[in-house]
């Protein structure tokens, strides 16, 4: 209530209360002094005399009235507090008895609102409220840059160089802070056998006060000990990386702590949670200062790997403050790029991607947003019909009470109690759905981002209440107004026998539409796991799950002197031959070049042509592969004959091709024994000798599934030129977890490694899946979410229908229709709006078919099977829906139905 | 004679047992039954007439006196009549017990 409302009311309180009191002393000094006047005393000794009787008269009154308006206001309260529990009550009564509507109406608000809790809680965490532990994180921003790159037009990036940062961090003044970051990283904690990597975050020491993060313990490093050219050797440590590797130890400030052989010591602890801008999860955070790119570092515009995270003072627009970082970057810019004095800066939220569009994740979760809310207006329409037809089943209860004198306004508030605790009861509902959605959505939208904590928190609660509520008010207000409006005598006499054909067909063409929703979305979900399907059982050309690929780090000692190079190449042909000789170890290569890892390509020519025509507008890629390669990987060989243990630096000079460069190069002829001069030689020098090509193999994916055949060579180890970089793969006869621990072990034991990077392949290959697994998941929950709300709708419309036609199927069954025939037709009703809605869905899908296509993977869009399953399954549905109506209007008493309402 | 504390209520209740009564009857109803002897402040009477109708013991209602001016009449609730029988007890009690006392003779041992 109003504050001035509540005045006038307690006003009007007191003014009767005051009259009250008036009268009734007024009548008693009359009485007195009528008293007195009859025991003989003049009219004013005796009004004077009943005065003294009565004492102080002001103070008496103003306590009779302080005492009334008292009481009124209790009685008032109390009397409202009681009808309000009296309504609760008589709603839950008549809400239990119909059970079943209950519990399809709460099941159905559980659902829409539950969907959109989700993603309100996903949105929130992502887009309004900004990582964790940042405070007021509207004000804070990722920096931009854009300019005119030429060729591909204007490039917009978020990574600069140290110079930007510190230009802007003296010179701007529309920022309270201004700090530089690198995209996460990783280091070595311990050394040996013990030596594992932990995520690191490098930083400038303004990022934590820029953020507004507060230490655990201790402190953050400061700008004594983050300044360019070297900071100094200290550490933040990880709240959680600080509990489980040194048990919360109260005393950790001040300790040292070795990282990649070299002792840093601990400052402070940040936070649980604490991702810094990219909500990357980081162990350990180090001055950004000791990370040297280049010697030129802190000032050259060259070196590029930072991105700059800034927080606009209050009152500055993100579009004044890029102005000005606009002026002052152009102002400064001493670089070699004269697109860059015209470079536009901008500062955009840190949802955005690195190349300044709101990323996939934002993108998604807004469209799943839009996508939740048609679900919940398809439940308010459909929770609006339940109820509709529910108060037509009490037209007579309503005109009775409202022929016992019960106000209208009394049982609109009644009515709306009902759909208020229904719709409470789909809030309940919708906290449970939304705590499912969101560890789903997490474990497939969301994977890569750091989060603590579940989905479910104050706010999102908040948020469903407030929901529940405005959806209760919105689907029960008309229902309400509409019920109370009625012809009382007309209603009083049939009940609810006639009307509502006009409204039968709304609702009728409403459950059309759900059902075409439906269709809608369960043919992207089907769409969706077929790709995925496809996709995952797509050959790539060798067996990703079954190879380890192992990076090793050397040790500082391999990596100095002035042979370097000989001795690592070295390490790795002993790393191999011990590797071969464990027993689990089924089969092992070198290679430098492979699958989902590094790539390179070199001029490649045949005797006779000018240079080799590009494939897909790719050159050829190499490989220099040990003998086993192409057996560990589990690449089929075509042709020919692999490479074996002679087939190394120093001897003949051999190549095996994949399929597809055997067929663009030398088409139509067997490419064994065929000439390649693999690398091209400087002006003058003599031409390079053949590498003879002695075998074909199967073509591979190089980098993702979704690309097309290119052409690939493979040449023996040792016989490469101008390229390097060598991994270990490894194919172990057991299961994989247990080979990665073995293989761990093994590499610990060589001395020249520090620690080795152990991946399969497919974990490269799996983030490929996500789009697909996304489209899958979210398609599917949303689809059939909106089956289960079309066929409650539906349900509810036939079982209206019948209520309506009772008597109408009464006299079909007094003429003698059999129950059959009246199952029939009430589930032909139900068909006919299936149907409907099917085809509506199935002709939206066609022509929306182009939209999806590019998302998916080997599916047509419009895959009959695919179309015509889908809607076979929802008019299923729709049967199944009618029949439990059919069945009860076919048991229908023709001579009850004919007497009764 | 001036009432003894908290007495005001018993009498109030009383005076409304044979009936129900406007203020100015029970102020007269005292008088009577008294003698004459207690005198009672009618401010104090409209006091607690009040407060106990708040309290629920009596219930008001606007009617018309004797002489056919319109008035305020007081009867007693249902809670009204058992604190009254409540509070008579206990009154009696009371006077039973001070003037056991005051009629004793014996020295204290």
């Amino acid at each position: 209530m109003t504050d001035s409302l509540w005045r006038r009311s307690r006003r009007i309180f007191r003014r009767t209360v005051q009259d009250d009191v008036d009268d009734e002393v007024a009548f008693h000094f009359q009485m007195r002094a009528e008293q007195f006047m009859a025991a003989g005393m003049t009219r004013p000794d005796a009004e004077r005399a009943a005065r003294d009787q009565f004492g102080d008269e002001t103070e008496v009154r103003s306590t009779l009235v302080d005492i009334g308006t008292r009481g009124r206001r209790q009685h008032d309260l109390r009397e409202r507090f009681d009808s309000v529990r009296q309504d609760v009550s008589v709603s839950l009564r008549s809400l239990t008895r119909e059970p079943l509507f209950t519990a399809g109406v709460v099941m159905t608000l559980g659902l829409g609102i539950g969907a959109n809790a989700t993603m309100f809680g996903i949105i929130d965490r992502l887009m309004l409220r900004g990582p964790e532990h940042v405070v007021d994180a509207r004000n804070v921003d990722r920096l931009y840059l854009s300019w005119n790159s030429g060729g591909n037009g204007i490039r917009t990036e978020s990574v600069v160089g140290y110079v930007t940062y510190a230009t802007l961090r003296d010179h701007a003044t529309s920022f309270a802070g201004i700090a530089a970051y690198t995209i996460a990283g990783t280091t070595l904690l311990n050394s040996g056998a013990q030596a594992r990597e932990i995520r690191t975050g490098r930083v400038t020491w303004d990022l934590f006060p820029t953020l507004g993060v507060k230490p655990v313990i201790g402190r953050f490093f400061d700008s004594t000990e983050d300044h360019p050219p070297k900071g100094e050797n200290v550490v933040v440590l990880g709240e959680d990386f600080w509990q489980a590797e040194f048990g919360g130890d109260e005393h950790i400030v001040g300790r040292r702590v070795t990282f990649s052989e070299t002792p840093y010591t601990v400052v402070g602890v940040a936070p649980s949670g604490f991702t810094g801008p990219e909500r990357a999860r980081a162990d350990a955070w180090f001055p950004l200062s000791l990370t040297a790119v280049t010697k030129d570092w802190p000032t050259t515009y060259r070196a590029q790997w930072l991105r700059v995270v800034t927080r606009r003072k209050p009152g500055v627009t993100p579009e004044k403050a890029g102005a000005e970082a606009t002026t002052i970057l152009r102002a400064a810019y001493t670089g070699d790029k004269p697109a860059m004095r015209q470079l536009v800066a901008s500062v955009r939220p840190l949802w955005y991607d690195g190349s300044g569009a709101p990323s996939a994740v934002a993108n998604v979760s807004r469209w799943l947003m839009g996508v939740a809310v048609v679900v919940l207006l398809i439940t308010c329409a459909n929770v609006a019909n339940l109820l509709v037809a529910r108060t037509r089943r009490r037209r007579r209860e309503i005109a009775v009470r409202l022929a016992l004198g019960v106000g209208r306004a009394r049982l609109i508030r009644l009515l709306l109690t009902e759909t208020m605790l229904v719709s409470l009861g789909g809030a309940l509902a919708a906290v449970l759905v939304a705590g499912f959605g969101g560890r789903l959505m997490r474990a497939t939208l969301l994977s890569s981002v750091a989060w603590s904590g579940d989905v479910i928190d104050g706010r999102v609660f908040l948020f469903t209440l407030l929901l529940a509520i405005v959806v209760g008010l919105v689907t029960g207000l008309a229902p309400a107004l509409e019920a109370t409006r009625l012809n009382l005598t007309g209603s009083l006499k049939s009940g609810d026998r006639d009307g509502g054909g006009r409204r039968g067909a709304g609702r009728a063409i409403l459950s059309s539409v759900q059902a075409a929703m439906s269709v809608i979305l369960l043919v992207g979900a089907a769409l969706f796991v077929q790709s995925l399907w496809r996709v995952r059982a797509l050959d790539l050309g060798f067996q990703p799950a079954r190879v380890i690929r192992a990076d090793p780090l050397f040790a500082r000692a391999a990596t100095q002197g002035k042979n370097a190079a000989v001795v690592r190449t070295q390490a790795y042909a002993e790393a191999l031959a011990r590797l071969q000789a464990l027993p689990w170890v089924e089969r092992a290569a070198i290679a430098v070049g492979s699958p989902y890892g590094y790539g390179f390509s070199v001029d490649v020519t045949v005797p006779g042509q000018d240079s080799l025509p590009r494939v897909a507008g790719e050159q050829a890629s190499v490989s220099a592969v040990s003998s086993d390669y192409f057996s560990t990987m589990g690449m089929s060989l075509r042709r020919g004959r692999s490479f074996s243990a002679g087939d190394r630096a120093g001897t003949a000079l051999v190549a095996i091709v994949g399929e597809t460069m055997a067929t663009v190069v030398w088409p139509g002829e067997n490419p064994i024994g065929k000439c390649l001069i693999v690398g091209g030689s400087a002006p003058g020098a003599p031409p390079r000798p053949c590498s003879t090509v002695v075998g074909v193999v199967a073509d591979v994916h190089r980098k993702s599934v979704r690309e097309p055949a290119t052409m690939q060579y493979y040449i023996p180890l040792g016989q490469e030129d101008g390229f390097g970089g060598s991994i270990l793969l490894v194919r172990p006869r057991g299961p994989m977890p247990e080979a990665m621990i073995l293989l761990h072990a093994a590499m610990a034991r060589m001395p020249e490694f520090s620690y080795t990077r152990l991946e399969t392949i497919q974990q490269s290959v799996d983030p490929e899946f996500r789009p697909w697994q996304l489209g899958a998941a979210m398609f599917g929950v949303f689809g059939v979410l909106a089956l289960v709300i079309a066929s409650v709708g539906l349900y509810s419309v036939i079982a209206y229908l019948v209520a309506d036609r009772t008597r109408e199927l009464g006299i079909r069954l007094a003429l003698g229709a059999t129950s059959g025939r009246i199952v029939r037709n009430v589930v032909g009703q139900g068909m006919a709006t299936t149907g409907g809605g099917v085809a509506a869905g199935t002709i939206i899908a066609i022509v929306g078919a182009r939209y999806i296509q590019p998302l998916l993977f080997d599916v047509s869009a419009t895959s009959p099977a695919i179309l015509g399953g889908v809607g076979s399954i929802v008019i299923a549905i729709g049967i199944v829906a009618s029949w439990a109506p059919a069945r009860r209007a076919s048991r229908v008493d023709p001579v009850i139905a004919l007497r009764a309402e | 004679m001036d009432l003894v504390l908290g007495t005001l209520d018993i009498l109030v209740l009383r005076g409304l047992n044979w009936g129900p009564k406007h203020g100015y009857a029970v102020a007269r109803w005292i008088e009577h039954s008294s003698g004459g002897t207690l005198t009672v402040l009618d401010g104090a009477l409209y006091t607690a007439l009040h407060r106990m109708e708040q309290r629920g013991w009596i219930a008001a209602e606007w009617g018309v006196s004797s002489l056919g001016r319109r008035a305020k009449f007081y009867r007693l609730t249902p809670v009204g009549r058992k604190q009254l029988l409540a509070e008579t007890k206990g009154w009696t009690d009371y006077v039973a017990a001070v003037g056991k006392v005051l009629r004793t003779t014996t020295q204290p041992a």
